[in-house]
């Protein structure tokens, strides 16, 4: 049940980890961990283990792509989602080599985390 | 026509000083435009006529509507119809200066005609050739008299467009001015590093900060918590993300980005071999103060 996951946002925003946690909220998804930079992100992952995280790439201390790549070196099958403002190519393309599975345009789109949530654990 | 750029008009060309421009922005909720105004915005009567209708009227003691109407120059419904006429923001502004007693209603309708006739752009549609326009009216408003690096220009119509988007179309940006000091009250900044490198900053005052983050996050703030300065850091990463993206898109050149962060001083000052610029971006709930800092050329 989509309501049952475990979500883990990482962004240093607290104002974009309350708009990601507000979607989520809206799912009726409670089991949500904040993290508030890169290498938090990786710590709270190691710790929790959740179904799926939102992440943003710019981040203090480590990066967002650095973040996603030492992850998925660890738990191959990780379902990292970037949610950022820096949509570039070589951005998209960093995060995706290390292996971010989706990307996510700020400003927030609630139907496009939504849609992404619903895709992945709801609709098998 | 943007209608935000009239007052920087009227500065660039020392109609007004910045502070009556400011006055008038924080009277615009209130003000009605006058029917005469508008009964020559509308074309409806020339500035010259609206003279001797006023003349007349002096003489008289009678008001506007019956003067011009026994004059012949409308007839009643065509003055009734003048309550249906979208009002555009700049016309607004003109109506606070003359009821301030800077401009007269035929000035001001000489400055809004001039206005109109030195730019053709017409909405916001910032796509092709209307991009090159924007930028050659923003360099032309803001950065004459300044020797600053193309992709700034582009940054400020960047900006002008998230305003539009997140916080409102109601803002009158002053004139872009270098500034060597510029002490803080709620900062933040973000470093763009690369090729087309600056460093921005956004400082505003705690009543304007409560108000810019109730706008742009949607919820209502009463004081500044750590949501109302994160809006602040916030909007600059939207910005300085999507400049980035622009400069990836449309030139093939790639940018970092340091995480936006609050400025803890009390002043911000100029670095070496760099230039410090200040944009005071007027609202009506207050100024948001950015300032730019670029490698000197």
């Amino acid at each position: 049940m989509l309501k049952d996951i475990k979500v883990l946002v990482g962004d240093d925003s607290i104002l974009a980890r309350k708009q990601v946690k507000d979607v989520l909220l809206s799912l009726e998804i409670t089991d949500v961990i904040e993290a508030v930079n890169g290498q938090d992100v990786i710590d709270k992952y190691r710790e929790n283990q959740p179904d799926i995280v939102f992440i943003d790439i710019v981040m203090p201390i480590k990066d967002g792509a650095t973040a996603i790549g030492e992850i998925v070196k660890e738990f191959p099958k990780a379902e990292i989602i970037v949610i950022s403002s820096v949509g570039t190519q070589t951005t998209l393309k960093k995060a995706i080599e290390n292996g971010a599975k989706d990307f996510i345009q700020k400003p927030i789109n609630p139907d496009k985390i939504k849609e992404i949530l619903i895709s992945r654990f709801e609709r098998n | 026509m943007y209608s935000q750029f009239f007052g920087n008009y009227l500065l660039s060309r020392n109609i007004i000083t910045p502070a009556q421009l400011v006055e008038a922005i924080k009277n615009k909720e209130n003000a009605e435009v006058y029917p005469s105004l508008l009964a020559v915005y509308s074309n409806l009567i020339s500035a010259d006529n609206l003279e001797y209708i006023v003349t007349v009227m002096e003489e008289k003691g009678t008001n506007f509507k019956d003067t011009a109407i026994s004059l012949n120059y409308f007839t009643e419904k065509e003055y009734d119809d003048l309550k249906y006429i979208d009002i555009p923001d700049y016309l607004v502004i003109g109506q606070c200066l003359i009821n301030a007693g800077i401009l007269s209603i035929s000035e001001t309708h000489n400055y809004v005609v001039d206005y109109q006739s030195d730019d053709e752009l017409v909405d916001l549609d910032l796509s092709g050739e209307k991009t090159d326009s924007f930028n050659n009216l923003i360099e032309r408003l803001f950065l004459a008299d300044e020797d600053i690096p193309e992709y700034i220009t582009k940054y400020i119509n960047l900006l002008f467009t998230n305003l539009i988007s997140y916080i409102g179309e109601d803002f009158i940006p002053l004139n872009f001015t270098p500034c060597e000091e510029f002490p803080v009250s709620h900062c933040a900044y973000q470093e763009v590093k690369g090729s087309h490198s600056l460093t921005i900053y956004l400082d505003v005052e705690d009543d304007v900060a409560i108000q810019f983050a109730s706008i742009y996050v949607g919820d209502l703030y009463v004081e500044v918590d750590e949501y109302v300065k994160a809006s602040l850091e916030d909007f600059l990463n939207l910005n300085n993300g999507l400049f980035n993206v622009n400069l990836s898109n449309e030139s093939s050149i790639e940018m970092d980005l340091d995480p936006p962060m609050v400025f803890s001083d009390p002043v911000i000052s100029q670095s070496e071999n760099k230039k410090l610029y200040l944009l005071p971006i007027v609202y009506p709930f207050g100024t948001l103060n950015f300032l730019f800092e670029i490698p000197e050329i």
